[in-house]
């Protein structure tokens, strides 16, 4: 994936979520890991979240930059939270 | 001696390894058709625990001369394999070391036309081994939609 594909999801999800969207790099090859924090996330199940999350990847990026996709975090805002 | 469960893993078999996955998911399911809702909890945390399984033995496959190591002999090259293998429960890291998996399920989805792959990323996101320090409880409903995805991305992964 390139970095422009990157940005691209990145925008799709910030469009279709709100909330933050983040991404790293996990190696030099084009593997990007991404971590959403959203409220709409709230009363959504994580696998539904990540139903949802996949959706627009599917719609925005071809289907070998899907690929290179290491993975998509979903929280909650709450989720955090919790976190000590 | 009789053999326990708890006895310390010296080595990984792939097969053995084949056969304690397929064993845990018998064990998910029926937890899964007790259609209790606080069993739910042990049902999710069970079929994750499927994957992970499987994806070792994938990466003891490809790196059988580094999973025979022991700690000690590791060089620091092939430390994060090793890790993976017998030190951590990271589904999203092994995912990445095995790429031919990746493009095998990829392949084997067009086929079948169903995402393999999506599925698998998707459960590699949710699970956790710190669900089993969880308080919170899931529903049986979606206890019973990880098993079922598990059930059919588990046979790809053998």
């Amino acid at each position: 994936m390139t970095q422009k594909q990157a940005d691209l999801l990145v925008s799709a999800l910030k469009k279709r979520f709100g909330g933050k969207t983040e991404f790293e790099p996990v190696n030099t090859k084009g593997r990007y890991r991404f971590a959403i924090t959203s409220r709409r996330f709230d009363a959504m199940s994580q696998l539904r979240r990540q139903d949802e999350v996949w959706k627009v990847v599917d719609r925005v990026l071809p289907r070998e930059a899907m690929l290179d996709i290491s993975t998509i975090l979903a929280y909650a805002p709450a989720d955090l939270a919790t976190v000590k | 001696m009789a053999s326990s469960i708890f006895d310390k893993q010296v080595s990984l078999r792939p097969s053995t390894m084949k056969t304690v996955a397929e064993q845990r998911f018998a064990d998910a399911e029926m937890l899964r058709c007790s259609k209790v809702n606080a069993r739910a909890n042990g049902a999710a945390y069970l079929v994750g625990f499927v994957v992970e399984i499987l994806l070792k033995a994938k990466l003891v496959e490809k790196y059988s001369a580094i999973a025979k190591l022991p700690q000690h002999a590791v060089k620091d090259d092939h430390r994060e394999i090793w890790s993976l293998i017998w030190r951590r429960h990271d589904l999203e890291g092994m995912l990445s070391q095995l790429a031919e998996l990746e493009a095998y399920l990829e392949a084997k989805g067009q086929r079948d036309g169903y995402d393999y792959v999506g599925q698998l990323k998707k459960i590699c996101a949710t699970w956790t081994i710190q669900a089993r320090y969880s308080s919170r409880n899931i529903p049986m409903s979606e206890a019973a939609d990880l098993v079922e995805r598990v059930r059919k991305l588990k046979e790809q992964l053998k």
